[in-house]
């Protein structure tokens, strides 16, 4: 059966956009030459290239290959770039890629070139998050459009800057939480339904935050450009435990340190305070106060302006006063999964499920936790400036600069 | 609440406390990981120790302090940064100790601390974290340091002064910037320009209007001044602001700067730049037409949507296309769907195909009868009008649709009645228990599917009616499926299979058989009772039949039934219908603790006679997360027709275990290496092992 994503008519009307790709060629300083492959011009079933969707791979790893798969199961997408710092990734993604898409498949080690690549419509970012608002922005201003893994950002400013870029672009930027909906949908649906009447309270669970590192030198084991994996983090020596993706955050992976990730508050935080905030659609909001635990066995609690509190800490679960109110049409993706949903949108030019304010609201709400266990006292936040209001202290956490050159 | 450990203050320090490198044991995935324990207290003053730590030292010292500075209060916060400033000054302190001062007096530092810190900023190694303690810092002295370190620097490191300076958007530090438009090196000439863009006042936005760059450089500075504009917006400068993209939306500039600027003219004056956001739609040039369609999503006024619909029908399909997908954006109905309605004819395939889509959420009682229209012309469109009319909302539909299901010819009949079920419009049951008899069978067939979504008791008693007289298998299937459909959703079920136990006890052999199996469907204490009841019974077929439906029970109920079958030599072929039941019913529980479903599959393992059941207690152990599970496993090992799936049971199971029994992991791993034949099997086994031993 024809999803409506696949629809070609559709396709043609919106897809071939250059929006900025005349002034990103303009500027483009490191335009590398790429080849089209002979599939670029249609044949094996798959739509021709007028109609295809473009797309560059940036951190082709542990998540992101398994995104990369995903997207390459779309017939109207050609994946030609694949960039990551690591040779041995990008070689082996760009293998993948090679054997569905032929030999024009390119692979960079450093995201501008890929992104200075007028052909490419659309990029996948997975590398670790420290590198995320920076690409993401990047990629907006040379006029692609965005699949950005969760967490969105590594700092509240960071998410602001990457939805303020995707609308003066004008571009499509998806986050890339696929469990809000994957994993909680029964219980959204209630909520959407109406079923817990108003919503008092919500129950998160998730890990918390992440830790600094202090990892000593180690020898370079692997093909690593390193000065580029670190990017926009301090400087710090090679060690394997600093910059593995593994998915456990026990010490032994970026996820685990505080200058790449917000550790497991913001790794599964990303996931779980996102369903928590649609199943109270407050998916453009935040909290107006968050408030330390109250003991060594608890949580942070959210407090939100109509006073429903969201909870760091429990099974997730929702509780109303049960008076059930009139349901609403609960908002999915456009298609089967996130990823059908970011692509149905780049070619109508809609926001997507995860859109980046809600990427970037629920980032923030996991960055708000973050700084209350920091700093260990009630804040005050407000939502609508993104500050804390009269504090200093708090105000000087929702940022961090950037090790130059790099900025947002 | 329910805490797997504690938190709350640990985590306080947690935040900014290095954890010893030594690895922690891993946590579940999405669970609260364990947080690292207390650091020790340092020997000697932790203070004194951060002068001579390199990376990987000092970590109880480091964390010591950062524990003082968590729990400091703020009129001690002067006596830290003294000792913190007193690090940066020290010769012999190394980066590391240096960049934990840093992020301490982010935290704790003072307007005191800045003439430090503006020392560090020229240093190459240390200015990035000299830069992270100033950012934040709102008092000017903390400005003035950065514009004074721009003279003493270059390269890299001015670039990321310039930068901060940028994020710390003080309107004062706009001249010093301005400076740097003609520097020779064009990374910093760009660093300026983004600088100036983020400042976003009024004189910034001159400056880059005037700025005098080369030609590479021009789309850089449109850039900065969108930028400018954006912020001026969000700053409340909306004069600032609509200049600036009055200025951009200039005819003579590029059309990808020009359709920038009126997305931003919209937000700015949304009265005013309706008509050129509309003429934008009408435009030739694609870029225009796009952004103005996501400056219209934007515009929140009601009569921006008759607007849009009143363009509608003279717009080009692509802007018609465009068009449709603003309203949707908008999410507006009023106004829209008539227009929207209305394109669901136009003669552009893409044009209709954007207007089904959009009646889901636009449409509204008028819109039923254009998206029926479009099912009936079985074109491809047909499946998107179906999902249109699935997800359609609206006061009236669902009389509408069912006024026109009733009237409808066969093959658009059988869609609809889909479409109902899917709505769950209860209200269609009485139609639809009226369409189990239509003549048409794909008719009979859908009505059948649907009633089990959307009836009740009273058709679920038709339903038993009319399953005596049934003699068709594939709508017998579709009535048992829609008796448990509906026999599920009435609470716990018990009303319902009362009313299919009492048809049991009049019902002929066939009939009994069939309606044991629906009870397995049902699930519940009074359908696994009478399930129970068929056991006893003298007919063989029954019994069978009573077997098989607890084999496929919802939940493991029936286990011990269903063991004390298997374990009753008497029948070999309900013996092992009943086996396969009890080792699919252990599987089932996920919260049963892994010794007793060790035990379980170890009972079930001694009553398998068969390959089949042996490697399917294989597989279910293969996910029981005990060492005795595996010592289960690797007792197969040298089974005949079964030794294969001990080796893929154990390679699955072995590298879960290892953190906890390393011991026994390895062993069977490296059994697997010595017993198997196959060198796939010994590669895999091989590179498990490897891994274990790396850990």
């Amino acid at each position: 059966m024809k999803t409506r994503h696949q629809e070609p008519n559709l396709l043609v009307s919106v897809t071939r956009r250059s929006f900025l790709k005349a002034a990103a060629a303009a500027a483009t300083t490191l335009a590398a030459p790429y080849v089209i492959t002979t599939n670029a011009l249609g044949g094996d079933g798959r739509p021709p290239a007028s109609e295809r969707i473009v797309m560059g791979c940036i951190g082709p790893g542990r998540q992101g290959s398994v995104d990369l798969k995903n997207f390459m199961g779309f017939p109207e997408v050609q994946v030609v770039a694949v960039c990551d710092v690591r040779k041995a990734i990008c070689d082996r993604a760009k293998s993948e890629l090679q054997k569905k898409y032929g030999p024009g498949v390119k692979a960079y080690g450093d995201f501008r070139e890929l992104l200075d690549r007028p052909d490419i419509d659309a990029v996948h970012v997975a590398t670790p998050d420290h590198w995320h608002a920076v690409i993401t922005i990047t990629a907006c201003r040379k006029g692609k459009d965005v699949y950005c893994q969760k967490p969105e950002s590594l700092t509240i400013r960071e998410g602001r800057a990457m939805v303020d870029a995707a609308r003066r672009y004008n571009r499509v930027v998806s986050g890339g939480s696929q469990r809000v909906l994957q994993d909680f949908r029964p219980l959204a649906q209630k909520c959407w339904d109406g079923q817990f009447g108003k919503i008092k309270e919500i129950f998160v669970p998730c890990g918390g935050p992440s830790k600094r590192c202090n990892l000593p030198a180690a020898p370079m084991d692997e093909d690593i450009d390193w000065e580029m994996w670190l990017g926009p983090a301090p400087y710090a020596p090679y060690h394997p435990y600093r910059c593995s993706g593994i998915y456990a955050i026990n010490g032994k992976g970026w996820r685990s340190w505080s200058d790449y990730s917000g550790g497991g508050m913001t790794d599964w935080g990303a996931h779980r305070f996102g369903a928590a905030m649609f199943f109270c659609d407050k998916r453009g909001e935040g909290p107006v106060e968050i408030l330390p635990p109250e003991n060594a066995r608890g949580g942070v609690t959210y407090v939100f302006a109509d006073g429903m509190l969201m909870h760091h800490g429990g099974g997730m679960r929702v509780e109303g006063d049960n008076n059930p109110v009139a349901p609403r049409p609960m908002p999915v993706y456009r298609g089967k999964s996130i990823y059908c949903d970011f692509l149905t949108c780049v070619k109508t030019r809609q926001r997507s499920f995860r859109d980046i304010e809600f990427g970037h609201r629920t980032a923030t709400v996991c960055h708000l936790g973050n700084i209350c266990y920091a700093l260990g006292r009630k804040l005050k936040w407000d939502p609508v400036k993104e500050e804390f209001p009269g504090d200093d202290q708090a105000n000087a956490m929702r940022d961090r600069a950037r090790r130059e050159p790099w900025t947002i | 609440m329910k805490w797997n450990v504690g938190r709350g203050v640990v985590w306080a320090l947690v935040m900014v406390t290095a954890i010893p490198v030594a690895v922690q044991a891993r946590p579940r995935r999405g669970a609260t990981p364990t947080p690292p324990p207390t650091a020790a207290q340092p020997a000697g003053d932790p203070y004194q120790q951060l002068h001579t730590i390199d990376f990987g030292e000092g970590e109880d010292a480091m964390a010591s302090i950062t524990q003082e500075v968590v729990a400091a209060k703020p009129d001690q916060y002067l006596a830290l940064e003294t000792k913190f400033l007193a690090v940066l000054e020290a010769k012999d302190a190394k980066l590391a100790g240096r960049q934990f001062a840093c992020r301490m007096l982010k935290l704790v530092g003072s307007t005191k601390c800045i003439p430090i810190i503006a020392g560090c900023l020229t240093d190459e190694k240390l200015s990035h974290m000299a830069r992270t303690v100033l950012q934040g810092m709102t008092d000017a002295s903390a400005g003035q340091a950065l514009v004074d370190a721009l003279g003493k620097t270059t390269g890299k490191t001015r670039i990321g002064i310039i930068n901060t300076i940028g994020d710390r958007r003080e309107p004062r530090t706009v001249a010093a910037l301005a400076k740097f438009l003609d520097d020779k090196d064009e990374a910093t000439v760009l660093a300026a320009i983004r600088a100036i863009g983020r400042v976003a006042t009024n004189e910034s936005g001159d400056v880059l209007k005037q700025a005098k760059v080369s030609e590479a450089m021009k789309p850089d500075v449109y850039e900065a001044r969108l930028l400018c504009g954006q912020r001026m917006e969000k700053d409340g400068n909306a004069v600032g602001a609509q200049a600036v993209y009055a200025d951009l939306y200039e005819s003579g500039n590029p059309a990808w700067i020009r359709s920038a600027a009126v997305a931003g003219l919209a937000r700015v004056d949304q009265r005013k730049a309706l008509p050129a956001v509309l003429d934008a739609l009408k435009s030739n040039d694609r870029l225009m037409n796009e952004a103005a369609a996501a400056a219209l999503m934007e515009l929140p006024q009601a009569s921006v949507t008759e607007a849009i619909a009143k363009e509608l029908p003279s717009l080009s399909p692509a802007s018609k296309v465009l068009g449709v997908n603003a309203l949707t954006g908008r999410g507006l109905k009023e106004g829209a769907t008539a227009a929207v309605n209305a394109l669901t004819k136009d003669a552009d395939a893409s044009v209709r195909q954007a207007a089904v889509i959009a009646l889901s959420p636009l449409g509204d009682v008028t819109s039923v009868g254009p998206l029926i229209e479009v099912v009936k012309s079985q074109t491809d469109l047909s499946s998107d009008a179906i999902q249109s009319l699935k997800e359609l909302f609206a006061d009236g539909v669902g009389e509408e649709l069912i006024k026109r299901t009733e009237s409808a010819e066969a093959s658009v009949k059988a869609t609809l009645i889909g479409v109902l079920a899917s709505r769950k419009e209860l209200k269609a049951a009485p139609l639809v228990l009226k369409c189990v008899s239509d003549p048409d069978k794909s008719v009979r067939l859908a009505a059948l599917k649907a009633i089990g979504t959307i009836g009740t008791q009273a058709e679920l008693d038709s339903l038993l009616v009319r399953l005596s007289d049934c003699k068709d298998n594939g709508e017998r299937d579709a009535i048992d499926q829609s008796i448990a459909g509906i026999a599920r959703r009435n609470g716990d079920g018990k009303k319902s299979s009362t009313a299919i136990i009492a048809r049991i006890a009049t019902a002929d052999a066939e009939l009994q058989i069939h309606l044991l199996n629906i009870l397995n469907m049902v699930g519940g204490k009074n359908a696994l009772d009478a399930v129970r009841n068929g056991l006893k019974s003298s007919s063989l077929e029954l019994k069978r039949a009573a077997i098989r439906a607890l084999k496929e029970w919802p939940d493991d109920s029936p286990l011990d039934d269903l063991k004390a079958i298997a374990e009753d030599k008497s029948d070999k072929t309900n013996q092992v219908l009943a086996l396969q039941g009890v080792i699919r019913l252990i599987g089932l529980p996920k919260r049963r603790p892994a010794d007793k479903a060790v035990a379980l599959y170890q009972d079930a393992m001694s009553l398998a006679v068969r390959p089949e059941e042996k490697r399917a207690v294989l597989g279910g152990l293969s996910s029981v997360k005990h060492p005795e599970a595996l010592k289960l496993i690797v007792t197969c090992f040298d089974t005949e027709g079964v030794k294969n799936e001990a080796f893929n049971a154990a390679m699955k199971l072995a590298p879960s275990l290892a953190d906890q029994n390393a011991g026994e992991s390895k062993a069977a791993l490296e059994q697997i290496l010595k017993s198997s034949a196959d060198p796939g099997t010994k590669n895999k086994a091989k590179a498990e092992l490897a891994k274990i031993n790396k850990k």
